[in-house]
């Protein structure tokens, strides 16, 4: 008897309501119309939000509902966009419970804690859960989430989850939270698992140091003004060269920068997170990021080809099944930077194929291109098992069922 | 201290500043390994980058050249897949395939020659398959088509072993390569059953000509009785029985001998009866009478039946050779008609299509200027004229080809909003200049990318709206589209024309999609146009989906619906376009005095997911920001009720985006000079409203664009910029010669001009040129001819081959041929477009 149940739905209809409704339809079927315990949503910008939701209510009801905007949108069928795709999970082995944070922009920390509260007035509190993050996208500064989390439920605990997108517009995005639609939230859903079910992580970008590294000497929030005492910008563009710095900022998707972790680099091999140039100040010579980079970090410049960061993806769905320890995947949960998405291009959909490669072409898969990814470096080592805000990077959450 | 100590410390002091000194040049020399360290680390990052750059180059390439291989590999496959497809094909052809090499080894066949039992292979040689009979004809045939190259025919017999006889035609085909025969080909058909019939009809041939040889001795034989009889009644007449029966018995025995001449055995036959009588009683003068009597009856009435047969023959002779030439009467006449229509046609598009040759053009130029927006949307709306014009002409064409039930749908993908926003650009001039509203309402979930005939759709809601704005006087037309019904693959879109006009009479209703016919009798001298549009709108909506359906109120206006079936286009794949859009949650005041265009532009926002507020006048839209907070307002200035007003001053902080109808920009500039304000043109675009609305919320303060109306002259390039081609263009007409040498002036490139062909051989004659551009339609000598005369041997021109580009306003498709039989290398339609003109012109230069 199986014990966990997925099906992934998509729809591109027009209007939001039916395609709503055809979506959560479409993967109801595939679960052979077992009632869910939990339905996943990711929609694109276009679409009406409140009547997208009430299209999937017309068919549920008020089973709990989580989920938000995209750049981009991931189900077993491939990348998509313009559309909706929705996962209902079944299963009486799986509790799942979802909460959430308002205000994020206000307070990122306060926010994060809230939407725990929120979570733990309802449920017991079990550290071998897994935790799910959607917030806001345009909502500040990652770190703090993780502040939050670390400080409420430890250090060690299982974190996965993606900045939610708004096609990249980098303006607004929306939180879906039961039959509702939110602005600046986040939104948060705890899985308990029985005995015989194991989770895992996966979290690769395939991007790879290049050169040595050099130390920043001054910031402030998300804002990098000095590598090495010198003004951030111009090291940077001292690296690009003259005709690359032309394709200031766009280059820097190519040339993200990686925050060593000190303590866990040996024999020159860099472990780090990476962090993307949104935008640059050609006057005061900063770099905006989509999260800071601290004082006195060591940083090296990284970069990768396209088959590099589809390998990424491999790599990742890797680290995911290895986690299972040889439980079957029933079903992935993938959060991949929107960075990524820009610099694949056309060849996008290997991204998705990659991890098709490891797990099979039937498991299904719910995703969306993001705007920051959050999860560990490597569950497997204790040292690396604390989660970490990441750009370029692809993360994955897979859960799966120990054979009998 | 005594002097001792004292000079101690001096050393040790003056050791210090040694050492200190030295500390100093460390120092100094670790700075400087330092700086060097870390330029020596930039040089190499930058190095690394580079390599990186290098590697993702390398590898793009690489996978482009792995989908390139993929693409070939699946050419390939669906190549075998032909070749198999082909070679079923061959195998199943009821004829016998065979093909040998120049040693008659066979290199291909599908079976053998009839009789054969061996097995057919492939190297063998073709001796082994052919029964004697035929051994040497074959060999003998095979050899003559390698040496001649020319197919021919060999006709064949075969005796089967069992006494069946198989005829069969082979036809003897080579395969050239090189220029040399390298196989021959042979496909025999079985023509047994063809011999069959052919020697049936051989038969039957033979037969009738036996008949005929009858029907001829018959007639010979009937004039002989004829004469003989004639003379017996004289005979008679004149002289006593007794002479008379002498005669008659020395005639009857001529008679007699004669009817046993085999030719006339079938009238021997008929007539026998009575002559063995005669003969067996020839001394019983009653009877004898009797029988002259009864002969000369029947013989009279033979003759009688001849003669008819032959009249009757004749006349149908007549007939069939009158029937004969009437044909080919007619035949040349539809022939002729034929060609008087396509010429008529032709000539039609021709006299329209050469001065909408002038106005496009020069339009084009004018647009490549430099133009303020409002003087770009004028010229804009003259090359929409034009192409308006043009389209009259195929509503008569169209008209013609709904008479003879061709006309034909298109089916591609385009983008629905933009063939909205097209028919609204078209016909906003017309509306707002006869202060009519022109609105576009669409639904916000109505899919934009779709696959049908945008043309077709296009040209029935140009015909609807144009209607509307003709039969309406005061308040707005609205041009709307809605999502009727949606499956996977397709949807029906509702478009609906709905105007504040004259209306139409109940009765009348069902006779408006006639053609010729409008509304009211009257109303087409008051209204004009060729009373064809809606019928033929109707047509092709008919073939579209349901046709178009009319709801009318008399005196209130009308609806005009039209239901069309689209099929779904795929989103395109590959990076989307960005598209600038108003942040979701902005609050907008809108102020607009018609309630139909503020509902509309409330919708339009709303389903962009801003917050609108709507105001009638100034007055209330004060009162309103008074009590709540907006981003950005935005006026519609629908008539003159609002430009009566000043702008509030409360305004004055708020970004300000106003939307006019051309002809009020002006009016609006001077008006409202004061303030500070971004002015959007009617009909609007959506992307130009969205991004003015993203821009006003993004800066928070409005652009002043009221300075950007400056220069107004035409720029034009130097003309110093020669690139040193030459060409020479044959034109006649004045316009089309200032539109060509216009645009190739914009190129950089200089013209000579030639007024007609005899000018243009002259030239040729003197001067080296890199191309000519030739009309085709020109008095003296038409650019056929002089295309041909320049290709000409005979012709002193400088260059025989030179590159000849014909420009013609014949549209027709064999036009295109003519061009090319004359001698011509390719082909430009007017009115000629700057970017077909450009790249011809760049295509013949640059090779």
């Amino acid at each position: 008897m199986q014990k966990i149940h997925a099906g992934v739905g998509l729809s591109d209809a027009a209007d939001s309501f039916q395609a709503g409704k055809n979506a959560v339809t479409d993967a109801l079927e595939r679960i052979n119309g077992q009632t869910p315990q939990i339905l996943i949503v990711f929609g694109a910008m276009r679409f009406d939000h409140r009547e997208l939701l009430r299209g999937i209510q017309s068919v549920t009801g008020d089973i709990p509902l989580v989920g938000g905007t995209t750049a981009g949108e991931i189900s077993t069928q491939g990348f998509s966009t313009d559309s909706v795709v929705v996962m209902a999970v079944a299963s009486g082995q799986l509790h799942c419970i979802a909460g959430i944070g308002h205000d994020m922009s206000r307070n990122v920390y306060a926010c994060t804690k809230e939407m725990i509260n929120d979570i733990l007035s309802r449920d017991t509190f079990d550290p071998d859960a897994s935790l799910l993050l959607f917030p806001n996208g345009m909502g500040g500064d990652g770190t703090q989430i993780l502040a939050g989390i670390h400080d409420l439920l430890g250090e060690h605990f299982e974190v996965a989850g993606g900045y939610l997108g708004d096609d990249e517009r980098f303006s607004m995005t929306f939180q879906y939270y039961n039959g509702s639609v939110y602005k600046d939230a986040i939104v948060g859903l705890m899985i308990r698992k029985q005995d015989g079910i194991q989770t895992g992580t996966g979290v690769k970008s395939g991007f790879e140091s290049i050169g040595n590294s050099f130390t920043c000497t001054a910031s402030e929030g998300n804002v990098v003004k000095e590598f090495d005492h010198v003004r951030a910008l111009d090291l940077y563009k001292d690296f690009l060269g003259e005709t690359r710095s032309e394709r200031l900022p766009g280059i820097c998707l190519e040339y993200p920068f990686g925050i060593i972790e000190p303590s866990l680099s040996a024999q020159g091999n860099h472990l780090f997170q990476l962090r993307c140039g949104l935008a640059v100040d050609h006057e005061t010579g900063t770099i905006s990021l989509a999260a800071s980079i601290p004082e006195g970090s060591e940083v090296t410049l990284t970069t990768a080809s396209r088959s590099e960061i589809i390998k990424g993806a491999l790599d990742a769905a890797n680290q995911a099944k290895a986690c299972l320890s040889g439980a079957d995947p029933r079903f992935i949960i993938m959060f991949s930077c929107v960075g990524r998405k820009l610099v694949l291009g056309r060849r996008i959909q290997e991204e998705i194929s990659a991890v098709k490669q490891c797990f099979g072409d039937d498991i299904p898969i719910i995703g969306f291109y993001t705007y920051g990814e959050i999860g560990p470096i490597n569950k497997m080592k204790a040292e690396l098992a604390t989660a970490k805000f990441h750009n370029e990077t692809v993360v994955l959450w897979v859960i799966g069922e120990e054979q009998a | 201290m005594n002097t001792k100590d004292i000079q101690a410390l001096r050393i040790r002091l003056n050791e210090l500043e040694q050492e200190v000194l030295q500390n100093r040049r460390i120092k100094d020399e670790l700075l400087e390994k330092q700086n060097a360290l870390r330029e020596q680390n930039v040089k190499l990052i930058k190095k690394s980058i580079e390599l990186s750059d290098f590697q993702r180059q390398l590898e793009d390439k690489n996978y482009e050249l792995e989908l390139s291989r993929t693409e070939l590999e699946k050419a390939l496959a669906n190549l075998s897949e032909s070749e198999n497809t082909l070679s079923t094909i061959l195998a199943n052809s009821p004829d016998i395939i065979i093909a040998v090499d120049q040693r008659h080894n066979v290199i291909y066949f599908n079976r053998t020659f009839p009789g054969n039992n061996k097995p057919l292979d492939i190297g063998k040689h073709l001796c082994a398959y052919i029964i004697n009979d035929n051994h040497d004809l074959y060999h003998e045939t095979i050899d003559s088509v390698f040496q001649s190259g020319s197919p021919t025919v060999l006709e064949s017999e075969f005796n089967l072993p069992d006494n069946d006889t198989i005829f069969l035609e082979s036809r003897l085909v080579p395969c050239i390569i090189d220029d040399k025969v390298s196989s021959v080909v042979m496909i025999s058909s079985d023509i047994t059953e063809r011999k069959k019939i052919e020697q049936e009809l051989k038969n039957t041939l033979t037969d009738l000509e036996r008949f005929n040889r009858i029907m001829v001795g018959r007639e010979i034989r009937n004039i002989e009785l004829k004469t003989e009889l004639e003379q017996l009644r004289a005979k008679l007449l004149a002289n006593g029985s007794d002479a008379s029966i002498s005669t008659n018995h020395n005639n009857r025995t001529t008679l007699a001998s004669n009817l046993t001449d085999p030719l006339a055995t079938d009238l021997s036959d008929w007539l026998c009866p009575i002559d063995k009588a005669s003969l067996t009683a020839p001394d019983n003068p009653a009877d004898d009478y009797l029988f002259r009597s009864r002969q000369r009856a029947a013989l009279l009435n033979l003759i009688e039946d001849a003669n008819l047969a032959r009249n009757q023959l004749l006349e149908t002779n007549i007939k069939l050779e009158e029937s004969v030439r009437r044909t080919e009467e007619m035949a040349k006449a539809a022939n002729e008609a034929t060609k008087a229509k396509s010429q008529f046609l032709a000539n039609m598009s021709h006299e329209i299509r050469t001065p909408m040759n002038g106005v496009i053009g020069m339009s084009d130029i004018l647009l490549e200027t430099r133009l303020d927006e409002e003087q770009k949307r004028y010229v804009e709306t003259i090359i929409g004229s034009g192409k308006n014009l043009l389209r009259i002409i195929n509503d008569v064409l169209d008209f013609s080809k709904i008479e003879a039930n061709h006309l034909e749908l298109e089916h591609y993908e385009f983008n629905l909003l933009e063939l909205l926003e097209d028919v609204c650009g078209l016909l906003g001039f017309e509306a707002y200049d006869k202060n009519l509203e022109l609105i576009l309402v669409t639904a916000k979930n109505l899919p934009f990318h779709v696959k049908g005939d945008p043309a077709r759709i296009n040209q029935i809601l140009v015909n609807l709206v144009g209607n509307a704005i003709k039969f309406t006087h005061e308040g707005e037309i609205i041009l709307s589209a809605d999502l009727q019904k949606e499956t996977e693959s397709h949807v029906v879109i509702r478009f609906s024309v709905r105007d504040t006009g004259i209306g139409i009479p109940a009765h009348r209703i069902s006779s408006i999609f006639e053609p010729f016919i409008q509304a009211d009798g009257s109303t087409i001298r008051k209204y004009g146009g060729t009373g064809l549009g809606l019928a033929i709108s109707n047509h092709i909506a008919n073939k579209m989906g349901d046709g178009i359906t009319v709801k009318s109120n008399l005196g209130k206006g009308s609806v005009f619906y039209l239901d069309v079936l689209l099929e779904k286009a795929a989103p395109a794949s590959g990076p989307v376009p960005y598209c600038a859009a108003p942040p979701p949650g902005i609050r907008i005041l809108v102020i607009s005095s018609n309630a139909a265009a503020s509902k509309a532009m409330k919708q339009l926002l709303e389903n962009e997911q801003c917050v609108c507020t709507v105001a009638s006048t100034f007055h209330h839209a004060a009162t309103a920001i008074k009590n709540h907070k907006f981003d950005i307002v935005l006026v519609d200035i629908q008539n003159d009720n609002l430009l009566a007003d000043q702008i509030p001053e409360s305004m004055d902080e708020l970004p300000l985006i106003i939307l006019a109808s051309t002809g009020k920009s002006d009016e609006i500039r001077n008006r409202y000079g004061n303030k500070r304000f971004r002015l959007i043109l009617k009909p609007i675009h959506r992307k130009e409203l969205f991004s003015a609305l993203a821009i006003a919320a993004a800066t928070g303060t409005p652009r002043n664009d009221r300075h950007t109306r400056t220069a107004t002259k035409i720029r034009e390039r130097p003309a110093e910029v020669d690139n040193g081609y030459r060409i020479l263009l044959v034109e006649d007409s004045k316009v089309n010669q200032q539109v060509a040498s216009a645009m190739l002036k914009q190129m950089g490139i200089a013209a000579d001009i030639a007024e007609n062909g005899f000018e243009a051989l002259h030239k040729l004659r003197a001067n080296h040129y890199d191309l000519v551009l030739m009309d085709c339609q020109m008095p003296q000598m038409d650019g056929y001819e002089t295309t041909k005369r320049i290709r000409s041997n005979s012709e002193q021109s400088l260059n025989h081959g030179i590159r000849i580009v014909a420009m013609t306003a014949h549209a027709m498709k064999e036009d295109r041929q003519k061009c090319i039989d004359a001698g011509m290398d390719d082909y430009l339609a007017k009115p000629i477009r700057k970017t077909d003109f450009e790249h011809i012109i760049n295509k013949y230069l640059k090779s």
